[in-house]
């Protein structure tokens, strides 16, 4: 059988020069190389072959071309092997064939070329082929890798990308997409910076530049738009990867949104000054009462050592009740910043009694007939007869004298109105000043703790009284609330529940609040 | 220091907020026999200088409403300097009464009635 081999010359893909190459050297080729003469029997069977498909030189030798190579079965194929055998053309293909001793799956390049004996005439052709399987299955293998990759990063809960070597960013996962409403195409290069606050920009590309030329781990905070146009804060954490030979091949990063981080390290902040503020002014407030106090025994001090002219009986007297004032006051102090760790503590505790606000009030007001002459406010009350519920006297007490001493602080010596009335089962108090006012952006401001709306220059004081008097007007199941414009006065309203369980709001419009004047 | 020989009929002028303080200060002065006028904001306080001329003194707190410490002051330089009244800043606010320029001086709070009396005796009782 290889002796008819030595009259055959192979195609001239085999031997481009034409010269016989000699059949031991073709018969040791890794690739298989096998030929078939024009009834497509098989006349040559190389031990490369063997090794691809499994067939024997004495299993395929004689036999049909589509036996011993069964991928020639598959569509266009015998076309092909037909045009080599009676045309002039060598044809190149890739196939999946199937192995037949193994049942193995594999991929071959197949070469197929007409053979022409020594004297020219057409004598079969020749079939080539290349196992090229391990090459298809590392392609494989990386293509499922990748998808594993993507799918993976499109349900990963934070925003990735991918940048090449050359700095362009060339991935965006899902998330990233449905975060800034984009598609890949729009978000692709430099594409993705469109979203990035124009504030951050600057820094946020000279941030990504830097840590790109200098190949390491890059972090930044920037805003980023979101697909409903609202800027969040973002944590972008990139870098550098390489191919498994070093190159380096641009970068990786991920971000998430750290939106409430960041508002809540502002709160914090605020929270923080608000505090130093909070001990500037309790210092000087606490320290307000001890300079008269000191004054009055300093007074006693120089009257008793004859610094000065010895002090009448009426004089002496006047200066123990001016200092044991000035004790009251700055005891006083000190119990306002006890309801501050009370309240905060969640200790404010109320004690429920019959206690009859409009009594109460009568009585807040007289305590304050002095400090309204002085600063000549006028007081025109219209309270009803008498209102019993069921509240906490003491606490009740403090709300109104807060308000009250608000009036008078803040009233610029104008009237102040103070009315109760009954609404159902709940009471209403207000007290109304015509004095500064409050704007309407400092309204809500000023019932939350250590705020004020005057500056410090102007009014002093903790900064705490309204608070307080919220904390104890919720605590009995009431609201306070302000209706006030700028240079025309406030009017506070307290609705209080007569007893406990009622709701304060039903019923209670901010119209039927306004509070109709005497 | 004893200013019990300090001739009577001089005035100073209070501009303080707080009721307490100003009534304090009233009966220390009034006990030296100064006439002691008292305003509870710089805008009294101005009209108070209407009626009353030039005191010998003025002592001015600096945080208070309608017109505070600075604002007078400013209002009380335009309306009579050269000849303005010399000015004692009375604040627990040691940083911010550091910062008024102009001031005759600067008494803390609380007041040490040594260094009060020191200023009164200097602007109240000299030949001025």
């Amino acid at each position: 059988m290889s002796a008819a081999f030595d009259t055959l010359t192979l195609g001239s893909a085999l031997d481009a020069s034409g010269e016989v190459l000699p059949l031991k050297l073709i018969a040791s080729f890794v690739d298989g190389i096998a030929a078939f003469d024009p009834e497509r029997r098989c006349m040559f069977w190389s031990e490369g072959m063997q090794n691809v498909t499994g067939l024997a030189p004495d299993e395929a030798l004689g036999r049909a071309a589509d036996e011993v190579l069964p991928f020639l079965r598959a569509p266009g194929e015998e076309a092909r092997l037909e045009q080599s055998l009676f045309g002039k053309r060598s044809l190149s293909r890739s196939v999946r064939f199937a192995v037949m001793t193994t049942g193995r799956e594999g991929y071959l390049d197949v070469h197929y070329a007409p053979l022409e004996a020594r004297s020219g005439s057409r004598s079969g052709c020749a079939v080539v082929v290349h196992d090229v399987t391990q090459g298809w299955i590392a392609r494989e293998k990386l293509l499922e890798t990748e998808q594993r990759f993507k799918n993976m990063a499109d349900v990963a809960p934070v925003l990735l990308w991918m940048s090449r070597e050359d700095s362009l960013c060339t991935f965006f996962n899902q998330t990233w997409l449905s975060f800034t409403g984009r598609t890949l195409e729009e978000e692709w290069g430099v594409g993705w910076t469109e979203g990035v606050h124009p504030e951050d920009f600057a820094s946020c590309m000279d941030g990504y530049i830097a840590a790109f030329n200098e190949r390491r781990v890059l972090e930044l905070e920037y805003r980023l738009r979101r697909h409903d146009g609202v800027y969040r804060w973002i944590l972008d954490r990139g870098t550098p990867r390489y191919t498994p030979d070093g190159t380096f091949a641009g970068f990786i990063g991920s971000c998430i949104d750290i939106t409430e981080r960041k508002n809540m390290e502002v709160e914090l902040r605020q929270a923080v000054r608000a505090r130093d503020e909070f001990l500037s002014i309790a210092a000087h407030e606490l320290r307000t009462p001890l300079t008269p106090l000191s004054m009055h025994l300093q007074s006693l001090l120089r009257s008793a050592k004859a610094e000065s002219k010895p002090l009448t009986p009426e004089q002496l007297l006047s200066r123990l009740h001016g200092a044991e004032r000035q004790m009251a006051r700055f005891a006083h102090l000190v119990d306002t910043l006890l309801d501050v760790t009370r309240i905060t503590g969640g200790r404010l505790s109320t004690l429920r009694e019959e206690v009859d606000l409009s009594a109460l009030v009568r009585e807040v007001l007289s305590r304050f007939e002095l400090e309204l002459s002085a600063a000549k406010c006028t007081l025109h009350a219209a309270l009803l007869p008498t209102l019993v519920g069921r509240w906490d006297r003491l606490r009740l007490d403090q709300v109104v004298s807060n308000l009250v001493s608000n009036a008078i602080k803040f009233g610029g010596g104008k009237p102040v109105e103070v009315s109760l009335e009954q609404q159902g089962s709940r009471a209403v108090l207000s007290v109304r000043d015509h004095g500064i006012g409050i704007a309407p952006e400092h309204q809500a401001r000023i019932f939350e703790r250590f705020e004020r709306a005057v500056s410090m220059h102007n009014y002093g004081g903790f900064g705490l009284g309204l608070w307080i008097a919220r904390q104890v007007v919720e605590a009995l199941g009431g609201e306070i609330r302000v209706t006030s414009q700028p240079g025309e006065g406030a009017c506070f309203v307290v609705v209080l529940p007569l007893s406990e369980g009622e709701q304060p709001t039903a019923n209670v419009g901010p119209t039927s609040l306004e509070v109709p004047l005497p | 220091m004893n200013l019990m020989t300090t001739a009577p009929c001089k005035t100073i002028l209070v501009v303080e907020d707080d009721a307490d303080i100003r009534e304090v200060l009233r009966e220390v002065l009034e006990v030296e026999g100064f006439t002691v006028r008292t305003a509870d904001n710089g805008k009294v306080g101005l009209e108070a200088l209407e009626e009353i001329g030039r005191p010998c003194l003025i002592l001015l707190d600096l945080m208070m409403p309608v017109m505070n410490g600075l604002e007078f002051l400013a209002a009380l330089r335009a309306r009579s300097a050269p000849r303005s009244p010399p000015v004692v800043i009375v604040s627990a606010y040691s940083d911010i009464a550091r910062d008024v320029s102009g001031a005759a001086g600067r008494l803390g709070k609380p007041i040490d009635l040594d260094d009060l009396f020191g200023f009164v005796h200097h602007h109240c009782c000299g030949s001025a």
